[in-house]
């Protein structure tokens, strides 16, 4: 399973699994993913699970930005629409920095792997 | 107006073995000919004998026409579908004869050229750019996950080089009983070349900087050397194979 690390200072202080169909982040309390900080909106991002067609086994994580006011950054790039997010992206929540780790990712990094 | 090819396969900066296979034919009077690039499924045993297999294969079975004058596109689309089962035939008996190769396989791309016409077929993820100004344009569309997920909208087109999934493909020769290729038909100015290559060259330097460093050569020789010297300036970390055809 995929979790996002929340990082202060390069350390992590809590971990969130992302599990089920759609994990909601924002500062409003009904989010699975709550960040009560003043830069976060209510409802901030978004991140959906889904299987992929392609692969067994494998689940993809798009995030998107809810219209929040300080954004969603991946990398530090402002996400645009729906973004895959992959083993070790920085997620940034307005000033909120995450970390997205999905072990199972590293053992599709070889080299043409072939699907049968 | 002849035709002229050339083409190398280099190991790479860090690969053990090199699993491309490269060949080329061309006609007595110049006219015609073929190339054929083949890259080995990495991590399977025998994916250098894949390559090879398919090289030959296909050579052999297009040679002959090759030296007819004048193919038609029907005879040549059949000839080009009927090497392409062969070869894939051939690594399906290696595989069934020997466990130890029972999962290799191999991309597989095959370029045929005649006068101002190109015909190209390809399997898998090795590729056929068309070389013209300060310009290199990709023909052939990869037959990866990747890929299939920037047609269906998943991911973006720059993301495929992010996305831990790039290198799986979604078809090989070898790996089914039935395979058949993309099969295109491509018109040349005189001017224009077509650049054929293993994933290694286009994972270690960036197709826009192609024109610059050829520009730079006088012989086509000089031109493939100068793509896989700078692959190796820039480590590729997997084999590296080019072929160039023009029309002069």
């Amino acid at each position: 399973m995929a979790v996002l690390a929340q990082l202060v200072d390069d350390v992590v202080t809590s971990t969130f699994d992302l599990k089920g169909k759609k994990v909601n982040i924002g500062r409003h309390p009904d989010n699975q993913i709550q960040i009560n900080e003043i830069a976060v909106s209510g409802a901030h991002a978004i991140i959906d699970i889904e299987v992929n067609q392609y692969l067994d086994g494998v689940l993809d994580c798009y995030i998107e930005d809810k219209g929040s006011t300080n954004g969603t950054f991946v990398n530090d790039l402002p996400v645009e629409g729906r973004q895959r997010l992959n083993n070790n992206d920085l997620v940034r929540i307005a000033w909120n920095t995450f970390k997205f780790i999905d072990e199972n990712e590293s053992s599709l990094e070889k080299t043409a792997y072939l699907l049968e | 107006m002849s035709q002229q090819v050339y083409g190398e396969s280099d190991i790479g900066f860090s690969r053990r073995c090199n699993e491309d296979a490269i060949a080329w034919y061309q006609s007595t009077n110049g006219h015609n000919s073929v190339a054929v690039l083949a890259d080995g499924i990495g991590g399977s045993k025998g994916g250098d004998l894949a390559s090879q297999k398919a090289v030959d294969v296909c050579i052999d079975t297009l040679s002959p026409l090759v030296e007819k004058e004048k193919v038609d596109i029907t005879e040549l689309i059949e000839a080009l579908n009927s090497s392409v089962a062969e070869a894939n035939h051939q690594i399906r008996v290696a595989r069934e004869n020997d466990n130890e190769l029972s999962k290799m396989g191999t991309t597989l791309l095959i370029v045929w050229m005649q006068g101002d016409q190109a015909f190209v077929a390809n399997i898998g993820d090795s590729r056929c750019y068309r070389l013209f100004g300060d310009a290199a344009q990709q023909l052939t569309r990869d037959d990866t996950v990747a890929q299939a997920m920037v047609d269906d909208g998943s991911i973006t087109e720059q993301e495929i080089s992010r996305v831990p999934f790039r290198n799986v493909l979604t078809k090989a020769l070898g790996t089914e009983p039935d395979v058949k290729a993309e099969i295109q038909q491509i018109f040349l100015k005189p001017s224009e070349s077509l650049l054929l290559c293993s994933d290694g060259l286009t994972g270690a330097v960036n197709s826009e900087v192609w024109p610059s460093i050829l520009a730079q050569q006088k012989t086509l020789k000089q031109q493939v050397e100068s793509l896989i010297d700078e692959s190796l300036n820039n480590k590729a970390d997997d084999n590296v194979s080019v072929i160039i055809m023009t029309r002069q």
